[in-house]
Parts: C-alpha cells; sequence; structure tokens
C-alpha cells in the first residue's frame, strides 16, 4: 500500500526576486507502507528540501504531496496532521534539546497532539525503550548525557510522535563508530518492532546497503534513479559521475569481477562478501582466475 | 522572512564609492546626514536628494535593493507625512472639511519631511552597502583609537563588534533550524493568545542559547589558539591610507555644505 | 634523533575539573609520546578516549596534571612561553563555524599574524601563500558562512598556515563535513605534509582516514595501545574493535577471510591492495 506520494512536485526559493533558485524539479515517486527508503544525492542536491515537503514545513511550488492519497496542503488541518503522521528528525538533533529533563523533552512532541496524560507517559517509555534509554536517564538533564545519548534522546522525541513515516536526516552524522553503529541497530529494531515507513537521508553508502530496500537519487534536484539497492548500485559509474560514492566491497567485487572472477559484484556487508569470496574459492574458481 | 532584510547588507563591488577609506566614508556620510538636516527649503533638499541619488549610481547598487531597504520605513514617512499634513496650518488652506484643515504650509512640510527621511536613508544605507562589515569596524576603530588614551577598550570593541557581525547570518540559520525542528514535533508557533505564543518560544530560545554558549566557548578556545589576547600590539593586514579619492569625497560634501548654505539664505525657508 | 622531536610527552596524566566534590578520573594516562619534525601522524579513538584532551595539552591550552610536555624543548606548564608554544602548534577544531573569526575570507586567515604584530606586508604575503596551499585563493574575498564545510574548514586551516606554525594538529576536522569535504580537507592536509613539510596530527575515529599517516596512534581509556605504521595497526583487529574502532570493510573482510583459512595477508590497508592480494591468493591456490 502506498503511504506517501510526491505527484510533480517542483520547489523554488525565493520566488519572485532576482536570488530565485530551483531546488526541485518535476520530482514523482511513491512510498510503501513499512518500506525502507534511502534517499542520497550529494550535498545541494534537493535531500533537505524534499524531506521538508513530506510534513508540510514546505509546500510545494507545484505538484502535490499526498499522504495516503489525501493532499497533505488541502487545508491548515491536513498540514498539522501530516507533521505528526509524518516524523522528521533533522540533522544533528541534539541540538534542539530544551526542557529540564529527558523524560519532558521526549515528551514534548506527543504534548502537541493533545494526548491524554497516560498516552503520553506510555509513548515516552515506549520510545525511551526503543534508543535505549534507562529508567534513571528519564530524569535526567538532557544537556547533562553524552553527545551519542543526546542524539537518542532527540530520536526517541521524534519517535515518541509514533508517526506513521520515520523520516531522518544523517541520523549518524558526527559519531564515532560505536555510536553509529547503535544508532543503526536502533532504527532497524524500530522498523521491525513497529513496522513503521522509514526513510533515511545518507552519505555513507554502506549504511545505505546495508539498511535500505529501496534507494532514491536525486541530483541536481531531479530524481536521477529510483530502484533496489542492487538495482541502483548496478550504476556505479553513474552514481560516481554525480559526486557519489558506492560502497567499498561493491567497489572491489566489481574490480573483481571486472577481471573476470565469477564473484557477484553487488556485494556490500562483509558478511556478504565472505560467503561470496569462500564460494567462488571452493567451486574451484581459482582455475578460471 | 528573517533573511530579507537588506539594511545593514555590504554588497562587494569596485566602485569610486567602493573604494574610499572607510574613514573617509564615516566622516563624509556623518556631514551628509548633518546636511540633510541643515536644509531649510526644497532648493537646498534637491541638492542633497540629488546627491545622494548620483552617489547611489556612481556606487553601482541597484536601485531595486536601496528601493527594498526603504521597504521597512514606509510606515514610518507615511505617518510622518500625515502627521504634518493634519496639524500643520500655516500658509493658504486648500481643503477644509469638518475639523480637518489642510493648508499648503502642512503639505510643503509633509513632502519635505519624506523627502528628508528618504535621502537620509538613502545616504546611511549606502555606506553599509559599499562598506565590509570588517572595513567599518576598522574604520570605527581608528576614528576612535584616540579615546585608547582614556583607557576605553577600543580595540576589544571592535574585535566584538566583528565578531557580533560575523555570527549573525550563523544565528539566523541556526534560529530558522531550530524553528523548523521544533515545527516538526508539532510546535504551533503562529496561533493561540500572545501568552501561549511567548511560550512557544521557549523551545526556540533555550537551545539557541545553549548553542550560543557552546559557540562561543569554542570560539574563545580558538581564538586563544590563535594568540589573540586582547592587547594593543596587535597589527593590520589592511593599512588605511587616504586617496585623491578621498580628497574628493570631501571637498565635494564641502562644497554642498557651502551650496546649502547659500541656498538656505537665498531662498525663504519652508520650515 | 633527539633534535628532530617536536612534541614530546614524558609520563603525562590530565584530569578535568569536576564539578562535584569527587574527582573526575584521569582523561590521560601516563602517556609517554614523542611527534617528530615532518611526520603525519594519526590519532584513532573513539569519542571521550581522550584524543582532544591529547590537542589541547600539546598547545598549551591545558596544562598536565603530572609529568611534562615539551613542544620544541619549551615547557608547556611555562606560561611566559605560551604565545611561543601556539606560534609552533596550531589547532583546527571539529566545528568550522566555531573558529573563523572575521567577515571576510582573507581578514580571518590574517587574524593570527595580525595577532603577533607582524608587519602588514608580511602578512598580506602570508596570506596569500596559505591560501594558496589550501586552494582556496580564489574564494579570498568571500564570506565565510558562505562557503561549503570543507572550504571553511580549509580555511581555519589557512589560519593556522598564516603563523607560520611547524606543526597543526587537527582535531576531527572531517567529523562534520559530507564525504566531499572529507576529501578536500584530507588533501589539503596530505599536501601540507609533503609539498611544505608541515607536521601534521590528525585526529579522528574514521580508520580510512588514517590509512593516509605515516604513522597511527590508537587511543582507548587515556592511553595509548597501539602506536606504528598504518600496515602494522591495523594488522591489529582485536585490539582495533576493543578500542571501540572499525577497520575499512576491505581489511575487515581480509582477516574475515584469514580466519576461514584463506591465504590473505592481514594488512590490507586500501580497497586496491585487497584487489592485488585478493589474485595473489587465487594464482597461489587460494586456501592455506
Amino acid at each position: 500500500m502506498t503511504v506517501l506520494e510526491a505527484r510533480d512536485v517542483s520547489y523554488q526559493y525565493s520566488v519572485g526576486t532576482p536570488f530565485q533558485i530551483t531546488a526541485l524539479e518535476h520530482i514523482s515517486f511513491s512510498v510503501e507502507k513499512g518500506e525502507l527508503l534511502a534517499i542520497i544525492g550529494h550535498t545541494g542536491s534537493g535531500k533537505s528540501t524534499l524531506i521538508q515537503h513530506f510534513n508540510a514545513l514546505l509546500k510545494p511550488t507545484s505538484g502535490q504531496i499526498l499522504l495516503y492519497g489525501k493532499d497533505i496542503n488541502e487545508t491548515k488541518e491536513t498540514a498539522r496532521d501530516a507533521r505528526f503522521k509524518v516524523g522528521l528528525c533533522f540533522q544533528y538533533p541534539e541540538y534542539q534539546l530544551f526542557e529540564s529533563t529527558v523524560y519532558k523533552d521526549i515528551a514534548f512532541g506527543p504534548g502537541n497532539m493533545g494526548l491524554s496524560k497516560e498516552e503520553i507517559d506510555a509513548r515516552v517509555r515506549r520510545a525511551a525503550a526503543f534508543v535505549g534509554l534507562t529508567e534513571p536517564m528519564l530524569e535526567k538533564s538532557p544537556f547533562d548525557l553524552s553527545g551519542g545519548e543526546k542524539r537518542r534522546v532527540a530520536i526517541a522525541g521524534v519517535m515518541a510522535m509514533e508517526p506513521e513515516v520515520l523520516i531522518m536526516d544523517e541520523p549518524a552524522a558526527g559519531l564515532d563508530p560505536r555510536g553509529r553503529r547503535k544508532i543503526l541497530e536502533m532504527i532497524e529494531n524500530y522498523r521491525r518492532q513497529t513496522g513503521s515507513t522509514v526513510i533515511i537521508v545518507s552519505h555513507s553508502m554502506e549504511d545505505v546497503a546495508s539498511l535500505a530496500e529501496r534507494i532514491l537519487v536525486l541530483n541536481h534536484g531531479k530524481i536521477a534513479r529510483m530502484g533496489t539497492v542492487d538495482e541502483v548500485f548496478s550504476h556505479a559509474e553513474e552514481l560516481q559521475n554525480m559526486g557519489l560514492n558506492i560502497p567499498q566491497l561493491t567497489g572491489i567485487f566489481t574490480r573483481l569481477n571486472q577481471l573476470g572472477y565469477g564473484v557477484n559484484p553487488l556485494t556490500y556487508t562483509v558478511e556478504q562478501a565472505k560467503t561470496e569470496i569462500l564460494r567462488y574459492l571452493h567451486k574451484g574458481g581459482a582455475a578460471d582466475g | 522572512m528573517v533573511k530579507d532584510i537588506t539594511i545593514g547588507q555590504y554588497f562587494p563591488g569596485n566602485s569610486f564609492i567602493h573604494k574610499l577609506d572607510a574613514r573617509a566614508k564615516l566622516i563624509v556620510t556623518f556631514i551628509a546626514l548633518i546636511e540633510i538636516f541643515v536644509c531649510k527649503n526644497f532648493f537646498s533638499l534637491a541638492l542633497i536628494f540629488i546627491f545622494s541619488i548620483v552617489s547611489i549610481l556612481i556606487s553601482k547598487i541597484s536601485f531595486k535593493v536601496v528601493l527594498k531597504g526603504l521597504k521597512m520605513i514606509y510606515l514610518l514617512i507615511a505617518l510622518t507625512s500625515i502627521l504634518q499634513i493634519f496639524y500643520n496650518e500655516k500658509g493658504k488652506v486648500l481643503l477644509e472639511w469638518w475639523k480637518i484643515k489642510i493648508t499648503s504650509g502642512g503639505v510643503n512640510t509633509a513632502i519635505f519631511m519624506a523627502v528628508r527621511i528618504i535621502t537620509l536613508i538613502f545616504i546611511s544605507s549606502l555606506l553599509t552597502y559599499t562598506t565590509s562589515p570588517t572595513a567599518l569596524t576598522d574604520g570605527i576603530d581608528r576614528l576612535l583609537s584616540p579615546l585608547k588614551k582614556l583607557k576605553v577598550p577600543v580595540d576589544t570593541l571592535a574585535m566584538m563588534m566583528t565578531i557580533a557581525l560575523r555570527f549573525i547570518p550563523t544565528l539566523i540559520e541556526e534560529i530558522d533550524k531550530i524553528m523548523n525542528a521544533q515545527k516538526a514535533r508539532g510546535a504551533d508557533l503562529e496561533t493561540g493568545s500572545l501568552l501561549k505564543r511567548a511560550k512557544a518560544l521557549i523551545p526556540i530560545f533555550i537551545p539557541l542559547f545553549v548553542n550560543s554558549f557552546r559557540r562561543a566557548y569554542e570560539l574563545a578556545f580558538a581564538m586563544e589558539c590563535r594568540c589573540y589576547n586582547g592587547s594593543n600590539h596587535r597589527t593590520r593586514m589592511k593599512t588605511m591610507k587616504f586617496s585623491w579619492r578621498d580628497f574628493v569625497a570631501f571637498l565635494w560634501v564641502a562644497v554642498m555644505l557651502a551650496a546649502i548654505i547659500l541656498l538656505n539664505h537665498f531662498f525663504g525657508a519652508v520650515i | 634523533m633527539e633534535n628532530d622531536s617536536l612534541i614530546k610527552f614524558n609520563d603525562v596524566s590530565y584530569r578535568y575539573e569536576s564539578d562535584t566534590d569527587t574527582p573526575l578520573p584521569l582523561a590521560i594516562k601516563n602517556i609517554d609520546l614523542d611527534i617528530r619534525k615532518g611526520e603525519f601522524v594519526a590519532v584513532l579513538g573513539h569519542n571521550g578516549s581522550g584524543k582532544s584532551t591529547l590537542a589541547k595539552l600539546a598547545n598549551a591550552i591545558l596544562a598536565p596534571e603530572s609529568g611534562k610536555i615539551f613542544v620544541n624543548g619549551m615547557d608547556t606548564s611555562d606560561e611566559s612561553l605560551e604565545y611561543e608554544i601556539r606560534q609552533t602548534v596550531g589547532v583546527v577544531f571539529q566545528n568550522p563555524d566555531n573558529q573563523i573569526v572575521a567577515t571576510i575570507v582573507e581578514e580571518d586567515v590574517a587574524f593570527g599574524p595580525e595577532n603577533l604584530g607582524i608587519e602588514p606586508k608580511e602578512i598580506r604575503r602570508r596570506v596569500d601563500d596559505a591560501l594558496k596551499s589550501v586552494g582556496m585563493y580564489e574564494y579570498r574575498f568571500h564570506e565565510p558562512h558562505k562557503l561549503s564545510g570543507g572550504q571553511k574548514q580549509r580555511v581555519a586551516i589557512a589560519g593556522i598556515m598564516a603563523m607560520q606554525t611547524e606543526c597543526i594538529i587537527l582535531d576531527e576536522p572531517t567529523a562534520m563535513l559530507d564525504p566531499k569535504g572529507r576529501e578536500e580537507v584530507m588533501k589539503a592536509m596530505q599536501r601540507l605534509n609533503k609539498e611544505l613539510g608541515v607536521t601534521i596530527v590528525l585526529i579522528t575515529h574514521y580508520m580510512d582516514e588514517a590509512v593516509k599517516a605515516d604513522r597511527v596512534i590508537v587511543m582507548d581509556s587515556g592511553r595509548i595501545v597501539l602506536d606504528g605504521t598504518p600496515r602494522q595497526v591495523f594488522a591489529e583487529e582485536e585490539t582495533i574493535e576493543k578500542a571501540g574502532l572499525e577497520l575499512p570493510d576491505c581489511a575487515k573482510l581480509a582477516h574475515a577471510l584469514k580466519r576461514s583459512g584463506v591465504n590473505m595477508p592481514s594488512d590490507i590497508l586500501t580497497p586496491d591492495e585487497f584487489v592485488e592480494a585478493f589474485q595473489r591468493c587465487v594464482s597461489g591456490g587460494g586456501v592455506l
């Protein structure tokens, strides 16, 4: 089932001034219920502009954004509804924390939805559990936490609204490998347990390849390609021409494949790669190398 | 919205006016502003108004930009003019209706005041449009440097001004980001009572303050690492030197001052 | 060799001041370290491993609790030498926005030399040279806030270069940048090191950046746990993972294959090396 759809969306900044810039041009695609979509593109390709359309923070200059088939910009109410149904977590979200305790900060979103106290409490606790925040941490000031913990509090603040679609812009940016892994595991868990739709914007092709089902490639405000992870990464050269990378292992396996070794170039994780090489060596691939 | 403000912006260029020494420009602007208030009739005012228009033409700043700067004070101009029209009772009566009397004196003063404010804005914004904030700060710094003898920390004040100018765009961007982030969490900044709206600002201002303190702390470290200690031993890469252009500018405003006084004298005063 | 030493840590410990009565644990524990002139050293560690504290100690922003640090033979705990030490060792920080002072690129680069009281003509020359060395000369009249992250960071590097420091310590300079910005900054650092002989200390948690260094130091809970060439360090997979770091995928794969009995070397650094090693492995029969 289609949850979210962009229908011929174009967006221009500063319309009617000499500074007018076209940020998005004729974007059309849809997101299916429960899928994990990754959006990739170099800085300035329009990724951030696009995701701000999904919760009505920006209105398309032309075209429509549909949530369950209904235009979210139809009335003020539908736009406000989209704010809650489509949760948007910006880059470096820890810089938006403001409350005196972690608990209160996570409760800010659900509080704005006008829910009952009990419901808010239940949601805060559920969200805290998703991101691995312990009970005593909920009573701490968010400003006393480490960088990685702050990030998780901020993400929990969006998750607690229990949106149908969760959008995250570079959720792991700037974290060390341990923090990175934690965040990515957390996203996996959240999706498995809630069955929600998740959209991730990321510069890390390794993360994209291991997490996503489909990838949307943006280039200069246009959709350059959209498809499954395999479909997109089988166009390595095209991606590189847009200033994008491919996962390191995919690069290696593409090379090996071109050198005549019968390995699958569309290999992304270390685990997959190991299995693939062992398979190749065991079937006696040494002969055709 | 916040990004539309053009007053105080700098538009780099290579014109005669851009090339003037910042100190010279500050002094010339200051004199020109005084001259606006010296004007007593339309002839002298016309002179300085034309001077401001010619200066804008020389600077090659587009009139669109300059007029955009006026936008902020349309209301002020309108208000002053209307007050003049209704409350000035000098001169011939042009129109009388109920208690309202419009006189030629009123209309004249209204136009005079409007032109005066517009000229004021033109001349003062031309200063910021054509002078980089750093050059402006440097200029003020050096013009005020005699105050150092009175133990006024002119250097430190100038440094503070530079840093403020440097961080204004960064903070505007940051406010924008925080606002979007809180809106995404359902914060309602546009509706409700005054109290409710004031309360809605808390989620914006607390992160802004916290982040600004963090920035200030990091900036202080970085400045220390680059050997800044607020002493007077600093030198400057850009030395300021008066050139022939600056003397032309000085001469220009001096001649204009003389002309204004003459025009004031020969033709009667409007106000 | 003693004369070649630029930064020398002798049994240094440091702890941050605590807000409460109970003192915080040591951030740096009994570190001995010698950074030589002209080296490109990468210091790796997870957040809180003490790697950033190392930078602040070397620049005399912090003074050690015990032990001594010498920069070109100058004791960093001697406050009268502070100025000279900072002229020898400059620091570039993580957030490019919070270290740029002026509203025009070239004026920011001039900030350091201006503080040192250098002649205007000489400042001009240094600023131009510094901007050229990081490839930002054509942006000299731009406003810093309109530049990309990678460009801002290169301006920050130029700001240190203009002080003609012998060594630049970069504290996670790429953590907030996109891949393109990271590459720009890496290239600038390599160029300064190779062409101008500037000593570079790169503090990072990206292993793939460390590959390009001459020497890699891995820190964990305030101690140095590994110190050697990238090749030596990358072979120690277990210690690296214990330190909260991750090898690049190509190295991880080589280790995994080796454990499964495939004849792969354990010191793979780059994808190219992996491909070569794999070819050798296949033509040599593959399995051990």
